[in-house]
């Protein structure tokens, strides 16, 4: 019983042991192995691995990180302020420089931060606003321009950092404050401008179209008024045709008729008449034969 | 004294309990040799991947699903990933302030700047420099689990910058009309487009399946503006149809005009020929009765005539006897005028 024991706390003792001499490297990281506080090998591969027990494993997270900047206000290489914000994808590419210069992954922020801000800076200056916005897809050139940044950067952190500056994006772009007031006076007029432009279109639609209408209504009135006006003709000239189809066949007899018609009309309740008593119409008042009958003239 | 007593008087009843003890930690022994032995079974649900590790190296990155064993720990170790689970977040710049007043009291913190989108900027810029709102949903799904989990620490955050870096330089080319209105479903296409390129080039091992605009506005301090755009566009469409109303009243009005014109042409020649052909009959009666009597019938005529009309006029009668026809006619006009004051 006491030799199990025994033998059992042995076995413990000898896994513990055997554990300071070997340590796994995950697939997600770096490990620096030092001695006394210095490197003496970096490991890459992830898997089993045999050290000694004075050795310390120093391990380092080899996945992508990302990193924000704060917003930032650059100037365009046109004088004009930006409020900017970007971010990096970033990973340790050689632990042991990372180890030796770097450490902490708070001081790696710190120092991209530092030269993110400082190239964006002097890669703004190389472009204008239009580079940035613009209606015209062509001048826009913001992925030239985050890829500029990303090497740029990498050149000098590859270098002195171990680190590998993978993407550069702008996340945010932005106008300073008084900037953007001035921005929204503009669409506020941009936009009325607009609206005025549609109703003034709008009247000028519905004008020519109330025009055009009444412009029609008028022509149709014209041409049945000339319509009609042949129609009355072709009357007028078929009674007179009528007319005088009759009256040729008995002149005189016509010429009677309308005088006396014409008589009729003319002597109204104004006229004066002075009438001879000679006249035939009076010749009996004087007691004439029956013989002689003779009209006399009239005066009005 | 005592104890040795009891120790001779109990002795072999300590034996049995020796022997049973000894043989319950052989037991306890083996069982857990067998629990620990058994902890490497593990089961890999359906819409899930897995990736077994062993010592840190990765040995299958893509463990299906069902019941697998693996050695124990320290030796072996399994990840699971969702990845047929499709996800989805909301993204974009600006968003309503009782949307994150809603979303801070229901989780009770303050808001996750990751998840939503950063507040401090809420705008976007679009090409023609006016400033809008637009929020995205994204909907992903992570396609590569080893990517997703070895190659990031965070993929989800990466993506989300891809995709709001995505929206800045495609709204950055856009017109602000195009982007509120019409332009809206190639707009998302576009956002899309850029996102999965932006993706894909990363290898994040996220695939985003669309990216949808949830809504696209101006900023309420010029929302009035952009809303009398669309007023004003409606007016026009009135107008217009006012306009083409007036010509539909006025047309026809016009069309009855010229029947009606037409009408009264038409009647007063049925009725000047009617009349022509109706006095030329009478006419042509009378005048074969005035050719079978001339004298007698002019005779008639004349003394019908003047005694129709001379009983209404003024009458002058000059007695004279041969000789006297000069008649002072302006003395009888003046007594006319007078009796007639």
């Amino acid at each position: 019983m006491k030799r199990f024991l025994i033998l059992l706390l042995a076995g413990v003792i000898g896994l513990v042991i055997a554990s300071s001499f070997f340590f796994t490297v995950d697939a997600s990281e770096y490990v620096v192995v030092t001695q006394f506080g210095n490197p003496i090998k970096t490991l890459e591969k992830a898997g089993l691995h045999q050290k000694s027990p004075w050795q310390t494993v120093n391990r380092f997270d080899r996945r992508m990180q990302l990193y924000e900047t704060p917003l930032i206000e650059y100037l365009t290489g046109d004088k004009k302020n930006v409020v900017l914000q970007a971010f990096v994808c970033w990973r340790v590419e050689d632990a042991l420089e990372f180890f030796r210069a770097v450490r902490t992954f708070e001081n790696a922020a710190q120092k991209l931060d530092d030269l993110i801000t400082a190239s964006i800076g002097a890669k703004l200056g190389d472009y204008k606003m239009a580079n940035l916005i613009s209606v015209n897809a062509e001048d826009v050139k913001i992925p030239e321009m985050e890829a500029l940044i990303a090497s740029e950067v990498n050149a000098r952190t590859r270098e002195g950092y171990g680190i590998n500056v993978v993407r550069v994006g702008v996340s945010r772009l932005a106008l300073p404050e008084d900037n953007a007031r001035s921005v929204y006076r503009r669409m506020e007029a941009e936009r009325s401008a607009i609206a005025n432009e549609y109703r003034a279109l709008g009247r000028e639609e519905a004008d020519k179209i109330k025009a055009e209408a009444d412009r029609e209504k008028s022509d149709i009135i014209a041409n049945a008024y000339k319509e009609a006006q042949i129609i009355r003709g072709e009357g007028d000239a078929k009674a007179a045709n009528i007319y005088a189809g009759a009256y040729s066949k008995a002149p005189d007899f016509f010429e009677l008729l309308r005088t006396l018609e014409t008589y009729k009309k003319m002597l109204n309740r104004d006229a004066v008449i002075v009438m001879s008593a000679d006249s035939a119409l009076l010749k009996y008042l004087n007691g004439a034969p029956l013989t002689e009958k003779k009209k006399d003239g009239m005066d009005e | 004294m005592k104890a040795l007593s009891l120790k001779t008087e109990f002795a072999s009843e300590i034996l049995i309990l020796r022997t049973i003890g000894r043989r319950l930690i052989l037991w306890l022994l083996v069982l857990a040799v067998i629990a620990y032995l058994l902890s490497g079974i593990y089961v890999v649900r359906v819409n899930e991947t897995g990736i077994l590790k062993r010592f840190g190296r990765i040995v299958n990155n893509r463990v299906a699903p069902g019941l697998h064993y693996r050695f124990p720990w320290p030796v072996d170790r399994i990840v699971k990933v969702s990845t047929e689970e499709i996800r989805r977040f909301q993204t974009g710049f600006g968003a309503d302030p009782q949307e994150i007043a809603e979303y801070e009291r229901s989780t009770g913190t303050f808001v996750n700047r990751n998840r939503l989108g950063s507040f401090m900027v809420p705008y976007c810029i679009t090409g023609d420099k006016n400033i809008i709102h637009i929020k995205v949903i994204v909907q992903f799904r992570i396609d590569d689990p080893e990517a997703y989990l070895i190659g990031f620490k965070d993929a989800e955050s990466v993506a989300l910058r891809c995709i709001q870096s995505a929206i800045l330089s495609t709204l950055s080319c856009t017109h602000v009309d195009s982007a509120l209105a019409t332009g809206r479903v190639m707009l998302q296409q576009e956002i899309l487009g850029a996102t999965q390129e932006r993706l894909a080039e990363l290898k994040t091992g996220i695939s985003v399946i669309s990216t949808e605009i949830k809504n696209v506005r101006p900023p309420s301090s010029v929302a009035q503006a952009f809303k009398d755009v669309i007023n004003a566009r409606e007016e026009r469409r009135t107008m217009v149809h006012d306009a083409q109303a007036y010509r539909n009243e006025v047309i026809p009005q016009g069309k009855a005009e010229a029947t009606r014109i037409m009408n009264e042409a038409e009647a007063y020649r049925t009725k000047k020929v009617a009349h022509a052909k109706g006095e030329a009959q009478r006419f042509m009666m009378l005048a074969e009765e005035f050719l079978k009597n001339r004298e007698i019938t002019s005779q008639r005529l004349y003394l019908d005539a003047v005694a129709d009309m001379l009983p209404a006029v003024q009458k002058i009668i000059v007695g004279s006897d041969h000789g006297e026809n000069i008649v002072n006619l302006r003395f009888f006009s003046q007594t006319n005028n007078e009796r007639e004051k």
